[in-house]
């Protein structure tokens, strides 16, 4: 399976850009227009300050929105690859048997009936083998272990039992990924911009094009890094 | 579920490339032809019809936010706020 997460991230930013181009435009357009000697003529000094502010202000909203939308698509997006991929890994949890929970007591039982010592990889898989692809489940199970044997993830990160839990732990930090994924495209778009050094003199006052910051370009590139490495896992367990 | 919200919000930027490229048109035109005389187009007309542009747009942005929602609400997704809509205006 493949969700070209960076793809569809790339030609969202790439589209972003060239409407933010536009606007760019646009502004400097309507701002130069106040430059114009019919258009001057009509205010006094201090009308044409007021209806210029306006202008402005009309134009920030509209950039605003604009933003707003993208960022909206942006969060829909990475919406739709979550669900897939938790779909993915979680299929398990959607085909359960009607005896599930027999099972799963089953399971206790005989994981209550080891010691810290008998139970080994090996052993674990033999009580757990039937939910190795149920996520929620394994979860639950890979608590009641932890607290009998320890942590069971080592110093590389590697989980240590790795016949009864490797699924489990790439479908974990798959889904840990969406973890930073997802504060970042909060405000993907709408970081504040910042007055550029490209601009236009109106009304003897010389005024920025409103650009995006550092902040927002940073972050432009930590989430294509993430996506791309969601996109290299997904890719990785089909 | 989310491909209707993301075609959704592609209409809503499309839409807003239009009124972009209407209002470049009418900030661009000087003048009209009416009955073979060419007439400078005064600013207050710009004005009017920039508004005109900005009334359809915000109209039509909204027809596409609250068909959205709706499927959205249906899909039990939180509904998403029109970034468009102008209170009081």
């Amino acid at each position: 399976m493949n969700i070209n997460l960076k793809t569809k991230l790339q030609a969202l930013i790439d589209q972003y850009k060239e409407d933010m181009a536009a606007y760019q435009e646009r502004f400097r357009a309507e701002l130069n227009h106040f430059n114009d000697p019919d258009v001057k003529r009509r205010y006094s000094e201090i009308g044409l300050k007021e209806t210029i502010d306006e202008k402005i202000a009309e134009l920030k909203a509209d950039l605003e929105a604009l933003c707003t939308t993208f960022n909206q698509k942006a969060k829909a997006i990475v919406d739709e690859a979550k669900e897939q991929v938790t779909s993915a890994v979680m299929g398990g949890t959607t085909n359960r048997p009607a005896d599930h929970a027999a099972m799963v007591a089953n399971a206790l039982n005989f994981l209550d009936r080891e010691t810290a010592e008998t139970l080994t990889d090996d052993v674990a898989f033999s009580i757990l083998k039937a939910f190795t692809g149920d996520y929620d489940q394994m979860a639950l199970f890979a608590r009641i272990v932890e607290a009998k044997v320890g942590p069971l993830v080592d110093a590389d990160g590697s989980t240590t039992f790795p016949k009864t839990f490797g699924t489990f732990a790439k479908a974990d930090s798959m889904l840990q990924v969406f973890d930073e994924i997802t504060p970042i495209t909060e405000a993907i778009f709408t970081n504040p911009k910042y007055d550029g050094v490209d601009g236009v003199t109106v009304g003897g006052i010389y005024r920025g094009l409103p650009t995006d910051g550092y902040l927002e370009i940073a972050n432009w590139a930590t989430l294509l890094e993430l996506a791309e490495k969601v996109d290299r896992a997904i890719f990785a367990e089909s | 579920m989310y491909e209707g919200t993301i075609s959704a919000l592609d209409r809503v930027l499309n839409l807003n490339r239009e009124r972009n490229a209407a209002i470049r048109t009418i900030n661009e035109t000087q003048t009209t032809t009416i009955n073979r005389v060419r007439l400078k187009v005064d600013e207050s007309t710009k004005a009017a019809q920039i508004e005109q542009v900005n009334r359809l747009f915000r109209h039509r942005a909204k027809a596409v936010y609250d068909e959205m929602n709706l499927d959205r609400l249906k899909a039990g997704l939180p509904i998403l706020k029109n970034p468009y809509e102008t209170k009081g205006k």
